[in-house]
């Protein structure tokens, strides 16, 4: 018997032809990549430094695929293909440095073991992969998956190459009487079928060199594809990836508006590198769309179509302005929740690009949607987007013993309230209880009162940068000037902008959300708390959970002062946005409304008490909650304050 | 066609309730000072006509530097040149501010139509426009609501009951406009904002003229009358009736 081994080209007798095809592969190949890299190339450049970071994100959501698989049936058939196909590509390269270096790599034990039992293996998990894909798409058919030719076509052929290959394997071993046929194991059992038909030799060698032939042809023709279509994500993904923020993308960048020559994004060149690479990774796998609030409310807006859209425009018309494209009513239907962002598999970054598109309409031609314009003419005009507002920047502290800091004082904690704490009056009872919270803990507490000001954050969600960077302006020179110790505030906007976004106008303020802040105060005992018997559901709110990455600290609280902790069916880094976000707050919504379907999932846990942790989900939940017959909604402020131990509070006295 | 605009910036009418107090004199505190919305208004009309008319427009405010405001506005919506009659904040006698406007409109070399909003929101007297034409000697259309340029004359529309009224003027007249879906005021483009706010604002120096003043203001007094008429459907009902009785034989319904 000898080495192990097998002949390669077995029976093919002019393989040589086939460099032909190879060739017009390669140039279409070439081709198809040089028409999307002319796309790329216009746009910005992106800061890739430092680099640890991003190659740690590629080795996990590319290499191992771990967003991939948080959908556990379709993300394991993804990995066991993505690993199959690579196991084979190994195999092929290995049989080329054969048959065209002549080096010996094709035998004895690597050949057994690898190019024989391993890649069978590997072709098995692809056809199921695949066999999983198309009963999923076709059987199962979720609505957020598309079933356009393409969508067949591209795992059925898949599928045919495989199936194909595994014939073409077991006709040689069948017809050599292969001695080491049984390591091809698939091969190998579809051979013995071939004895009890009694295929005769001769036609088993013309049916082999055609097949061989067609499998050629087909395997060629699929890669040739690959840059004409969504399999194009198996060389973008990764790079998308890579090119991604690893922080989320969660601050928008901060434009240099007085020598910009265009104010938003427009035009193709208006996006950068990392915006156009997504357009050619996305995977068409309907994930964001999926846990989009704006779709799931029947708003034209669905992130998926968004990136497929651009897409599109890139490459039919390149040179038109992008209005010509996405339509106000779905860009302006973002509430920035993130959840699409949470949820691609290839980090594509949709808030972003949508943000970018408001900025051009907003400040280079003047459009914004009704209410939200007269929001954002509050902030301009008087410093907050609340029209109408019955209250000054320090109604709602009247007759609590709590200081306005005043110039050249020192500043041990401030209390950041927020416009909502200040002016709406549901949120005015939240910046009260969180107030007399901090006070009863001895705190050495002061808050800014008239000198507070807009963090700008609704503006700057809807596309008026120039207005977001006067307020971001003006407050980072009075919080420099404060320098408070550490800055608490109740509002998760509020939170993003003083502690993250500022930092891109110099701030380097220690802000921490209320719930956190309390948390510790439970923790070290500064505050002791009653256990509350009550069945409660928290609703995480984006700008705290996924922008801010604080997701315990409120259901540590909960846990203290509430009761029963029961959990939404959306919940921790894939809670439903309430509503309010983008500038909702300060929209009118048509039915469905997002809060209403929120309230649904709040209502069906069956909790007496909805506990939130920021002004805006307040609102949004306590008018869903009440239309969807629930019960009552309250700032994890307000539950503490009311569980709080009476000796504690005895000292400060409860309103 | 030649247009000309005035403007008024004005405490802001939002302020909550207190904010402003009136002390022998206004104190406005901490409040804001905002274009008055009618003159909003008249803004977006002026911007309308002059780009119908292929015309232009120059914003006039009459007052202290915080007037500004509503001159940057009129700059960022495209106004030619923004002029403000230098004069002391706070109250103004009609005519007098009609003389001195008067004054400016001839230095800026007259119009073909001259806009001013239905009244000022902080005093709302709502007459200085009417002796502006009067003074001017020029045909008055009053509350506005849509201007459409015909020729060198202009169709105008505002609202009566049941419906509206449209009718032909010619120029040069004076219009006051109000508020309707079609003057609400547009958005400035942010670039345009940044121009704007390095535009120069021409100050002229207002003439002398006799003029009413004010001696005092006082705050009025809130007092709470109400009174919740408790019981059932029919005691609440009898006591709504005595309660009315009562008011009624008071003289608080004549
Ligand atoms: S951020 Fe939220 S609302 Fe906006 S597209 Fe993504 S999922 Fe939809
Ligand atoms: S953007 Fe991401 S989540 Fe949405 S369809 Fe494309 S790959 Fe899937």
């Amino acid at each position: 018997m000898g080495i192990p081994h097998r002949v390669v080209y077995w029976n093919v007798p002019g393989h040589a032809w086939m460099y032909l095809p190879f060739a017009i592969l390669v140039l279409v190949f070439v081709y198809g990549v040089w028409r999307r890299w002319r796309v790329w190339a216009l746009g910005r450049r992106v800061q890739l430094r430092p680099w640890r970071p991003r190659l740690r994100r590629l080795l996990s959501h590319a290499g191992l695929q771990t967003r991939v698989v948080r959908r556990p049936l379709q993300g394991y058939a993804h990995l066991a293909l993505a690993v199959a196909f690579g196991l084979l590509f190994i195999g092929t390269c290995v049989v080329a440095l054969k048959a065209d270096f002549g080096l010996p790599v094709m035998q004895g034990a690597f050949y057994l073991w690898f190019e024989s039992a391993t890649l069978d293996a590997a072709g098995l998990a692809g056809i199921v992969a695949l066999a999983v894909f198309l009963i999923r798409r076709y059987g199962l058919r979720p609505w957020a998956l598309g079933r356009e030719p393409a969508d067949f076509l591209v795992p059925f052929t898949l599928l045919i190459i495989l199936i194909t290959g595994f014939v073409l394997q077991s006709l040689r071993i069948y017809a050599t009487h292969d001695p080491w046929g049984a390591y091809s194991f698939v091969g190998y059992g579809l051979s013995r079928l071939y004895a009890d038909m009694h295929l005769g030799i001769p036609a088993a060698l013309i049916i082999h060199r055609s097949l061989w032939w067609f499998h050629l042809l087909l395997a060629f023709s699929f890669l040739g594809a690959i840059p004409y279509s969504k399999l194009f994500h198996l060389f973008m993904a990764p790079v998308a990836i890579l090119l991604s923020d690893p922080a989320g993308a969660t601050r928008l960048e901060t434009p240099d508006l007085e020598h910009a020559e265009r104010l938003g994004v427009n035009m193709l060149s208006d996006l950068t590198v990392k915006d156009l690479v997504d357009l050619d990774a996305c995977t068409e796998c309907g994930r964001c769309e999926e846990v989009c609030p704006a779709t799931a409310s029947g708003k034209p807006l669905s992130p998926k179509k968004v990136i497929l859209d651009l897409r599109e425009h890139a490459h039919l018309r390149p040179q038109e302005p992008l209005t010509a494209t996405i339509k106000d009513e779905t860009l302006f239907a973002c509430t920035t929740c993130r959840a699409c962002m949470e949820a691609c598999p290839v980090d594509i970054e949709h808030v972003p690009k949508i943000v970018g598109m408001r900025r051009f309409r907003v400040m280079e031609e003047g459009e914004l949607p009704a209410g939200l314009a007269e929001a954002v003419q509050g902030i301009e005009e008087r410093g907050h987007p609340f029209r109408g507002a019955q209250a000054s920047r320090t109604t709602w502290l009247e007759g609590l013993p709590l200081k306005e800091w005043q110039p050249g004082e020192s500043c041990e904690t401030l209390l950041w309230v927020g416009c909502a704490g200040a002016f709406d009056p549901r949120a005015q009872k939240v910046a009260r209880a969180l107030a007399q919270l901090l006070l009863a803990m001895g705190e050495d507490v002061k808050v800014l009162g008239r000198r507070e000001s807009c963090t700008g954050d609704p503006a700057r969600r809807a596309g008026q940068e120039y207005l977001y960077q006067m307020q971001a302006e003006a407050n980072v020179k009075t919080l420099t000037e404060v320098a408070p110790r550490r800055i608490v505030t109740m509002c998760p906007h509020c939170l993003h902008q003083l502690g993250d976004e500022y930092r891109a106008f110099g701030a380097d303020f220690e802000v921490v959300h209320h719930s956190e802040y309390l948390q510790q105060a439970l923790v070290t005992g500064r505050l002791r708390a009653a256990a509350g018997g009550r069945r409660i559901t928290y609703h995480d709110p984006c700008y705290l959970g996924r922008y801010e990455g604080v997701f315990a600290a409120p259901r540590e609280v909960l846990r203290t002062a509430g009761g029963e902790l029961v959990e939404m069916a959306h919940h921790g880094p894939d809670s439903f946005c309430c509503g309010a976000g983008g500038g909702w707050a300060f929209r009118e919504e048509g039915p469905p409304r997002v809060n209403r379907l929120r309230a649904k999932e709040a209502v069906a846990t069956g909790a007496e008490l909805v506990a939130t942790g920021c002004p805006f989900c307040l609102s949004m939940l306590t008018d869903g909650v009440k239309a969807e017959g629930g019960g009552e909604v309250q700032d994890i402020a307000e539950i503490l304050w009311a569980q709080l131990a009476p000796e504690v509070v005895s000292e400060s006295g409860r309103e | 066609m030649r247009i000309i605009c005035f403007l008024k910036a004005i405490l802001d009418p939002e302020a909550p309730p207190g904010a402003i107090r009136f002390a022998g004199k206004v104190e406005s505190g901490e409040v804001a000072t905002v274009l008055g919305p009618f003159e909003g208004n008249a803004l977006e009309l002026s911007v309308q006509i002059a780009q119908a008319s292929a015309g232009g427009f120059v914003a006039v405010a009459m007052g202290d530097a915080a007037q500004d405001i509503a001159l940057r506005k009129a700059l960022a919506l495209g106004a030619e040149r923004a002029v403000r009659v230098d004069a002391p904040a706070g109250f103004q006698d009609p005519l007098a501010v009609a003389r001195r406007l008067k004054a400016a409109a001839e230095e800026a070399g007259g119009a073909d139509v001259y806009v001013f909003g239905r009244q000022a929101g902080d005093w709302d007297m709502g007459v200085t426009a009417g002796l502006f034409a009067g003074l001017m000697d020029l045909p008055f259309a009053p509350l506005v609501q849509h201007a459409e340029v015909v020729g060198a004359n202009l169709r105008l529309r505002r609202e009566i009951a049941g419906g509206y009224e449209e009718s032909l003027r010619v120029a040069p007249l004076v219009v006051s406009v109000t508020n309707g879906p079609l003057t609400l005021m547009r958005l400035p483009k942010v670039k345009d904002v940044m121009l704007a706010n390095r535009k120069p604002i021409d100050v002229l120096q207002a003439a002398a003229e006799p003029s009413l003043e004010i001696a005092e203001i006082a705050q009025a007094q809130v007092t709470r009358q109400g009174r919740m008429i408790t019981g059932d459907a029919a005691q609440q009902a009898a006591g709504l009736a005595a309660e009315l009785r009562r008011f009624l034989v008071a003289g608080g319904g004549n």
